[in-house]
C-alpha cells in the first residue's frame, strides 16, 4: 500500500502580500486548505484527518487546536450528531520540520486504509494579524492532500531521519543554543499578549542550519542508498537562494533542489509545501525519481524523509 | 493484527498544594462562587516560580522511564502534548523550538524523532493514538508521550476577571498543575493491550472554548462557554460515537465488559453528567468511575493518566479493562479501551 500526494495549494505567495499583511494565520491556513481541496476536486467533508503544522498563530491561541478552526471552515466533520462523519484534527508543532513529521504521521494513519485522506495545513503569521518589521517569517499558508493508494506500485514514504544541532548526540550539555526561538514574554507584552511575539534568530543561524541540513541529507542518502543526482530534494527556504546553497553543499546540480521562490522571507512551516506547489505547477514533479523532503528549523533540528515513486 | 499497549506510566506533581478555599479568597467576585460544592474539587497542585511545563514533563518522563524496559536511548519517538508551553527561565510561552526536542535532550533520548502535539485537553491521548498508529504501520517500535501542564496561571487571570458565578472563566478555577508520561509499545498479550483508541473532532463547536493571553492581566486565560459545551447534544457525542464504532465492529458496550471508566476530570458534577449520558445512550449502567478530581482538580491533558497512576498505586487496576473518555475543546471526544495487567507505578 502507498501514499499519494494528490494536490497542493497555497494562500498566495507574493512579497507585496507580506508587506501589507492583513490576514492572520488561521485565515491563511483556511485559504490554502480551500485552494488545495479545489485543486483536488475534493470536498472538505471527504477529508478524514487534518493536521495543522503552523507555529505562529492568531492571538497566540493555545486552545483549541488551530486545526479545528480550519476544519470547521472547510466543512469537514462538523457535528457528528447530525452527520455521523467522524473526522479528526490536531496541531503538530516542530518549527520548519513539522511538515516532514506530519507526512510520516499521515502515512501511518493512511496505512490501514481505514483513513483515506489526510490534509496537511500550515501557516505562520504575526499573532496580531498585521505585518511586523521584527517578525522574520512570511505570512503565508500551504496545504497538501495525501491519499491512501492500495496499488502495489503506489509511492511510499521511507524512514524518517531526525538530527539535532550541536554535537548531534542529543545530550543537553553541548552548549549550543536552538538557533531560532519564538516565544511570548508576558514581562515584555504585559496585557498585549495577543499582539506580541518575540522571535530571536542567532546571527549564525543560517550557516549552522545549512551545515546541519546538508550533512543530514548526505547521511540519509548514504543510509537509504539514494543517488542524489537522480533525486529531487524539496527543502526549506531560510532566505532567497537557500535551495542553491543546499545544492552546492551536498554537491548536486541546482535544478535537483526545489525551494520556495518569489518570496524574500522564510515561509517556515509552509516552506516545503510552497516548494512542492510551485514545482507541481511547473511540471517538475512529473517524473518518477525519488523525492527527498529535507527540512531544517529551530532546535536546531533537521528532518529527512524520502518518498519513492 | 498489531496492537499497542501502555508499557510504562509516570507522573510528576508540584509540591505546593492549594485548597479551593485559598483560591477563592483571591477571587474578586461580589457573589460567592460555590466552587467546591459544584465541582467536588477540594485542592489542586500549583507550580512555584521555578517549575514549568518542561520541568514537569521531564520529571514525569524520568519517572516513567525508571520503570520501563526501555532506556532513554531506545525510545523511537518523543511527543510533547501539553496545552501550556511555559518555560520559567526568562518566563515565557514557547512556540519554537519544539518542547519535545527539549524533553528529548534532557532525558537523553538521542535516537528518537520528536514533535509537539497540541489538541487542547485531548493532547496526550492524541499523542497516544499517533504512536498506536505508527506502531501498527511498523514505523516505530515504541514512543514516549509526555505532557507538563503549568496551567494554573489561567486561574490567576480568572480570579481577577470573574464578575459572577456563571462567568466564562469560572472553569479556569478548576485546573491544577501536573506532568504525566507514558511509554507505548507493541502488545504481545490481550492482557496488556490498547484494544481501541478512536478520536473525533466535531468542529462545528470549535469556538466554544479558547485558551489565549488575557487582555487585562499579563498571563494566559481561558474563556469557555460551559453551558454550550455541556449541552446534552455535545455530551452525547462520545457515547454515540463509541456506540456506532462498536456496532460496526460487531460489539456492544455490554460485550466490551469494562471494569472501570475514566472520564476527563472536569469536575465531579461533569463526570457524573458524562457517565449518566453514557448510560442513557448505551442503555447500560456505567462501570465504576475512577477519579482524582477532588484532590488534583482538572489537570488538562494529563488528567486520565493521573487517574490511572493513582488507581495503580492503590493496586486497583491489575488485569482490569479500562475505558478512558477524553473531552476537549475542538470539540474532541473519543475513547481508549485498554486492558492493563503488567503496568506498575511503585
Amino acid at each position: 500500500m502507498g501514499v499519494r500526494i494528490v494536490a497542493s495549494g497555497t494562500s498566495g505567495v507574493t512579497n507585496e502580500a507580506n508587506a501589507s499583511q492583513h490576514d492572520g494565520a488561521i485565515a491563511l491556513g483556511q485559504a490554502a486548505a480551500r485552494a488545495c481541496l479545489a485543486s483536488a476536486g475534493v470536498a472538505g467533508a471527504d477529508v478524514d484527518i487534518l493536521i495543522y503544522v503552523g507555529v505562529y498563530r492568531d492571538d497566540n491561541i493555545v486552545e483549541p487546536a488551530i486545526a479545528a478552526l480550519i476544519q470547521r471552515d472547510i466543512g469537514m466533520s462538523l457535528d457528528f450528531a447530525k452527520t455521523s462523519v467522524a473526522g479528526f484534527s490536531f496541531d503538530l508543532l516542530n518549527s520548519g520540520c513539522g511538515i516532514v513529521n506530519a507526512m510520516q504521521v499521515a502515512s501511518a494513519y493512511l496505512h490501514g486504509g481505514g483513513v483515506r485522506r489526510v490534509l496537511l495545513v500550515s501557516s505562520d503569521a504575526h499573532p496580531s494579524g498585521r505585518a511586523a518589521a521584527d517578525f522574520p517569517f512570511a505570512a503565508v499558508g500551504g496545504a497538501l492532500l495525501l491519499e491512501h493508494d492500495a496499488d502495489a506500485a503506489a509511492p511510499r514514504f521511507g524512514r524518517l531521519q531526525v538530527r539535532d544541532g550541536g554535537d548531534g548526540d542529543g545530550d543537553d550539555d553541548d552548549g549550543v543554543g536552538p538557533g531560532s526561538e519564538g516565544f511570548l514574554s508576558f514581562a515584555t507584552a504585559g496585557t498585549n499578549g495577543r499582539d506580541h511575539i518575540t522571535v530571536v534568530r542567532d546571527g549564525d543561524y543560517e550557516p549552522r542550519a545549512l551545515t546541519l541540513l546538508s550533512s543530514s541529507i548526505l547521511e540519509y542518502a548514504a543510509a537509504e542508498g539514494l543517488n542524489l543526482d537522480e533525486t529531487l530534494i524539496v527543502t526549506s527556504s531560510l532566505s532567497p537562494g537557500f535551495g542553491d546553497k543546499v545544492a552546492a553543499a551536498v554537491g548536486v546540480a541546482a535544478d535537483r533542489v526545489l525551494s520556495a521562490t518569489g518570496i524574500d522571507t522564510d515561509p517556515l512551516s509552509s516552506s516545503l509545501t510552497i516548494a512542492w506547489d510551485q514545482a507541481a505547477r511547473s511540471g517538475r514533479l512529473s517524473g518518477t525519481e525519488p523525492i527527498l523532503f529535507a527540512a531544517v528549523g529551530g532546535g536546531l533540528t533537521s528532518a529527512c524523509l524520502v518518498c519513492r515513486r | 493484527m498489531v496492537y499497542a499497549r501502555f508499557e510504562s506510566l509516570g507522573v510528576s506533581l508540584p509540591a505546593r498544594r492549594q485548597s479551593t478555599a485559598e483560591l477563592l479568597a483571591q477571587v474578586h467576585c461580589p457573589t460567592p462562587i460555590p466552587l467546591e460544592e459544584f465541582t467536588g474539587i477540594r485542592s489542586r497542585r500549583v507550580c512555584g516560580d521555578d517549575e514549568d511545563s518542561l520541568g514537569l514533563a521531564v520529571a514525569a518522563a524520568r519517572d516513567c522511564l525508571s520503570r520501563s524496559r526501555y532506556r532513554a536511548d531506545e525510545i523511537d519517538i518523543v511527543i510533547f502534548t501539553s496545552i501550556s508551553r511555559a518555560l520559567c527561565d526568562r518566563p515565557r510561552m514557547s512556540f519554537e523550538p519544539s518542547m519535545a526536542g527539549l524533553v528529548k535532550r534532557a532525558i537523553g533520548a538521542r535516537n528518537a524523532t520528536h514533535f509537539d502535539v497540541s489538541n487542547a485537553c485531548a493532547g496526550m491521548t492524541t499523542g497516544v493514538q499517533i504512536v498506536d498508529r505508527m506502531i501498527k504501520a511498523g514505523v516505530v517500535r515504541n514512543g514516549l508521550v509526555v505532557s507538563g501542564e503549568r496551567i494554573t496561571p489561567i486561574a490567576a487571570a480568572a480570579s481577577a476577571e470573574i464578575t459572577d458565578p456563571r462567568h466564562q472563566q469560572v472553569a479556569s478555577l478548576t485546573v491544577g498543575d501536573a506532568g504525566a508520561a507514558v511509554v507505548v509499545d507493541v502488545s504481545d498479550s490481550p492482557a496488556d493491550r490498547i484494544h481501541h483508541i478512536e478520536l473525533l473532532t466535531s468542529a462545528e463547536f470549535s469556538d466554544l472554548c479558547f485558551g489565549m493571553p488575557s487582555e487585562t492581566q499579563p498571563g494566559m486565560a481561558m474563556y469557555a462557554d460551559n453551558r454550550a459545551m455541556h449541552a446534552r447534544e455535545r455530551v452525547q457525542l462520545w457515547p454515540r460515537f463509541q456506540r456506532d464504532f462498536l456496532a460496526r465492529h460487531g460489539a456492544t458496550f455490554a460485550s466490551e465488559q469494562y471494569d472501570f471508566i475514566v472520564q476527563h476530570q472536569v469536575s465531579a458534577l461533569a463526570i457524573h453528567l458524562f457517565s449518566r449520558c453514557g448510560a442513557q445512550v448505551f442503555g447500560q449502567p456505567m462501570p465504576e468511575s475512577l477519579s482524582v478530581v477532588e484532590e488534583f482538580g482538572n489537570t488538562a491533558t494529563t488528567s486520565h493518566y493521573l487517574v490511572l497512576h493513582q488507581a495503580l498505586k492503590e493496586g486497583r487496576l491489575s488485569g482490569g479493562k479500562v475505558l478512558l473518555v477524553p473531552a476537549a475543546s475542538g470539540i474532541v471526544v473519543g475513547f481508549v479501551s485498554a486492558t492493563i495487567s503488567s503496568l506498575k507505578v511503585a
